[in-house]
């Protein structure tokens, strides 16, 4: 009997290996995606930086290239989300629509683990090099210095970016549950509603009023996902923000899961 | 008893909709729901190794009752007991025990080969190396489908796609096999090579089959026990033999005559007489139907001569329209 | 008769986006959030003492952002390319094949009375934000202006629907276009002067997207709205979007014929 921590791990894997071969067979599709992603990051930089351009190379106090670093962070964490959440996190009213759930419900596997694992697209994670690439350049043009501790840390934040991404659209998600006869456009709802969120989150917190920003960070942790990362790297981050930093994901995922639970109950008690 | 299912009710909450605009847009300020009772506290128990029909019309709470027995939903009211577990507790020891396959729906990945999918249930359930080797070569070779592991799901065709199915729920050697319309949109071969499967395996590894269906000819092959579910209770439970004496008490006699034959002459041996372009069909009695024979015989204006009993159909069609217990 | 049919489906249409309540009580909800942002960040900016950016004083500003985003939503409808694109490949389109009533007219009859209901849904939303910014939003009532800012808006509606729907149309050779509408819908949301005036553009890139069908859902009843035009260049810039919705029928007509020729005979 192996040690549960390995049997998911393996699982995993599994899904990886599958998806892996699920793409490749649709090459086209494969390059399409990722040409058409390429665009979408490009609209948002133009957009960027015309407006800091357009601004005297001053948007708020961010210059041009640390608005440059700032969509890099953006793509990056955008990027990774598409790959490894984003098919998961919005398949859940679907999955219920259609009745695949139970195939998920039936077997002895944790279901939230199933649900939040099972799909990875691989088109995605080049966005997220090139996301890469656009963050190298503008370091370099900034005259950062670069050590270790901070790129660490960087990508520490990054990590915690996505699972926060991953928890917002979760239990979004779950509403999933409690609206059971919900139809087609109705599983764009979580997906709707969590890009409103993260219209919020993608945008330099200097464009909101101080209260706003502080509901942002600490009622719901948008300005965490990309400001938090970006300023580490390229301005100053407050000691409040990071120790909150790391109390509010473990929080948020315990949160999540009663939620789960909740909406598990739900699902079981009201479908026929 | 390996499954014990007492008192199991369910309930649900329906919107109702009124007509029309108007409706729908008072319908955006306030529902109005009705209380619908799809399960009315059945009881029923279940030994290991037994083949179980389970049988009703549209929405008498088949599915509902069958989602209750794997956990995929709560009851209202009552308890089931099936390998010693409650089942909507979900305890990953139950569910490595069951295992349940509904028509039309596949759980297997649909780009890639059925191979990948098992490989997938190999680790899902823990399943050792070589017991999943021997396994998955016994359950290709019955349903004869060694070749076509290697295609991709998308590419097979109905039939292959269920018995891949099949195969993926029977991997890790389940006590209990659910299924819910199983051959349902399936061509003949296909339906024929899945029934002989289904005993094949309940006979060789005593495994349970609980099996909902309407095609009569599933439950004929498969199944020993009906449990007849209709409007939410159970109309029926015991063997297919006895609800067929029960209710058909006729023998169908299908005449073809060489000569013309008066219909009085007919209606003095049989109850029921149809004239139809092949002949006539007569209905007798069971206790009658040898004198009947007889006599038809001895008239010597008999050409052909079918005899059959009522078919299950006809007798299930009948208890369809029953509301309460058949005893 | 020919109107009473329309008008049927136009009703079950209605009734289907009345029908799922959440949806329809939280989209307004969930559209306010990318106006609030861009607001705020207008805000942020003239607050640091800028004048004028490329042209627009702040109130400018706050009422392009505003009115543009309430035009987008009303004008532009991303369901209508996954509604044809999902109608296409899930073989819908053949119920519109047996019966007498043609997919395009129909599409057209569900289209304006969803206007009807975007309309009162947005108008509360949008009429809370304008009120609560009504310091700075810049209220237009000279009535010939309004009146061609009328005119240009139902304008923008049928372009918008014509390339929605010819996008939706490639569903007949393309079905990977279907998870590209994000990637489309950012294509026009940008050349349409969603994302900020197109103003901020080089000049000579907006001289050429002024020839192009786009600007002409959200960009130019906007300007029109905001009296940067004389009523000569008006006129001017009405009869290219006229001649582009011209064009796109047509455009849109062909594909059609050519896309069901191809349904019928592969079985898509």
């Amino acid at each position: 009997m192996k040690f549960t921590v390995f049997k998911y791990i393996s699982l995993y894997f599994s899904f990886f290996k599958n998806c892996l071969m699920r793409e490749m067979e649709f090459r086209g599709n494969y390059i399409l995606m990722v040409v058409a992603s390429i665009f979408l990051n490009l609209y948002f930089l133009i957009y960027y930086m015309i407006l800091v351009n357009r601004l005297g190379n001053n948007f708020l106090g961010w210059g041009r290239y640390e608005m440059l670093f700032f969509v890099a962070t953006e793509v990056i964490c955008h990027a990774t989300f598409m790959s490894l959440c984003f098919y998961n996190v919005f398949s859940l009213p679907d999955q219920v629509r259609t009745g695949n759930f139970d195939f998920i419900l039936i077997k002895p596997i944790n279901a939230r683990f199933m649900i939040s694992t099972r799909n990875i697209n691989f088109a995605a994670f080049t966005q997220a090099l090139l996301g890469v690439g656009l963050a190298i350049y503008s370091l370099m043009q900034l005259n950062v210095k670069i050590t270790l501790l901070k790129v660490t840390v960087y990508v520490a934040f990054i990590i915690n970016s996505i699972f926060l991404m991953y928890l917002i659209g979760f239990c979004l998600m779950v509403l999933a549950f409690f609206f059971t006869k919900v139809s087609a456009s109705g599983s764009i709802l979580p997906y709707r509603g969590f890009f409103a969120l993260y219209w919020f989150a993608r945008r330099p917190e200097e464009i909101y009023s101080n209260v706003v920003v502080m509901f942002l960070t600490y009622c719901i942790p948008l300005t965490l996902i990309i400001n938090l990362p970006a300023k580490w790297m390229v301005k100053a981050v407050s000691v409040n923000t990071l120790l909150w930093s790391l109390v509010v994901t473990p929080v948020f995922f315990a949160l999540s899961h009663w939620f789960w639970k909740v909406g598990l109950k739900r699902y079981q008690s009201a479908s026929s | 008893m390996q499954i014990n299912v007492t008192g199991l009710t369910k309930t649900f909450k329906v919107n109702k909709k009124k007509e029309g605009l108007r409706g729908s847009i008072k319908g955006l300020f306030a529902r109005e729901y009705r209380i619908a009772e799809a399960v009315k506290g059945i009881n029923f128990s279940i030994d290991e190794g037994e083949c179980i029909g389970f049988i009703g019309p549209n929405g008498a709470g088949k599915t509902t009752t069958i989602k209750m027995l794997t956990g995929l939903i709560y009851p209202t009211e009552g308890d089931a007991k099936i390998l010693g577990h409650t089942p909507w507790k979900r305890e990953n020891d139950f569910r490595r025990q069951i295992s349940l396959v509904m028509g039309n729906k596949f759980q297997l990945w649909w780009d890639l080969p059925a191979i990948e999918s098992f490989d997938l249930q190999r680790k899902i359930y823990d399943i050792e190396r070589n017991d999943y080797r021997n396994r998955l070569e016994e359950l290709c070779t019955i349903l004869d489908v060694t070749k076509l592991t290697h295609v991709p799901v998308r590419n097979l065709s109905l039939g292959e796609r269920m018995k891949m199915e099949l195969i993926a729920s029977l991997l890790h050697n389940p006590k209990i096999l659910f299924l819910d319309e199983p051959t349902i949109g399936l061509d003949i071969t296909s339906q024929k090579s899945i029934r002989k499967f289904l005993k094949d395996i309940n006979e060789k590894h005593k495994t349970t089959i609980i099996m909902t269906s309407h095609y009569m000819d599933d439950i004929e092959s498969v199944c020993d026990r009906l449990l007849l579910i209709s409007d939410g209770k159970i109309i029926y439970d015991g063997s297919k033999e006895k609800l067929a004496n029960k209710f058909a008490d006729e023998i169908i006699l299908n005449v073809r005559f060489s000569q013309p034959i008066a219909e009085e002459d007919l209606m003095k041996l049989a109850f029921s007489v149809k004239f139809n372009a092949d002949g006539c069909t007569l209905k007798v009695s069971k206790s009658e139907y040898l004198n009947t024979i007889h006599n038809l015989l001895n008239s010597g204006k008999v050409r052909d001569l079918n005899i059959n009993s009522v078919p299950l159909e006809h007798i299930v069609e009948k208890c369809y329209l029953q509301k309460e217990e058949i005893s | 008769m020919f109107g009473r049919k329309y008008l049927g489906v136009a009703k079950l249409g209605l009734q289907e986006n009345l029908e799922y309540r959440f949806n329809f009580f939280t989209t307004f909800i969930f559209v306010l959030a990318p106006l609030a942002v861009h607001i705020s960040l207008w805000i942020a900016v003239y607050a640091t003492g800028v004048r004028t950016i490329a042209g627009y004083s702040f109130e400018m500003m706050m009422t392009y952002t505003i009115l543009g985003h309430l035009l987008e939503k009303f004008t532009g409808e991303v369901n209508i390319q996954i509604k044809t694109s999902a109608d296409i490949r899930e073989g819908l389109i053949s119920r519109y094949l047996v019966k007498p009533i043609d997919y395009f007219t129909s599409e057209i009859a569900i289209l304006f009375s969803n206007r009807i209901i975007y309309f009162v849904t947005l108008i509360i939303p949008y009429l809370l934000v304008i009120l609560a910014t009504r310091k700075y939003f810049m209220f237009n009532s000279d009535p010939i202006l309004l009146l061609l800012f009328v005119i240009s808006i139902f304008m923008a509606i049928i372009l918008s629907f014509l390339l929605n729907h010819l996008l939706g149309l490639l569903t007949f050779w393309l079905k990977e276009i279907n998870s590209l509408y994000v990637f489309t819908q950012s294509t026009f949301s940008f050349f349409a002067g969603g994302y900020f005036t197109l103003n901020f553009l080089p000049q000579g890139v907006y001289d050429v997207l002024m020839y192009l069908p786009l600007p002409y859902t959200l960009f130019f009843p906007t300007t029109i709205y905001l009296k940067k035009y004389t009523l000569s260049q008006i006129g001017w810039h009405m009869l290219i979007a006229a001649a582009w919705i011209v064009l796109l029928f047509i455009i849109n007509k062909i594909v059609w014929r050519r896309g069901i020729r191809r349904y019928t005979s592969d079985g898509i």
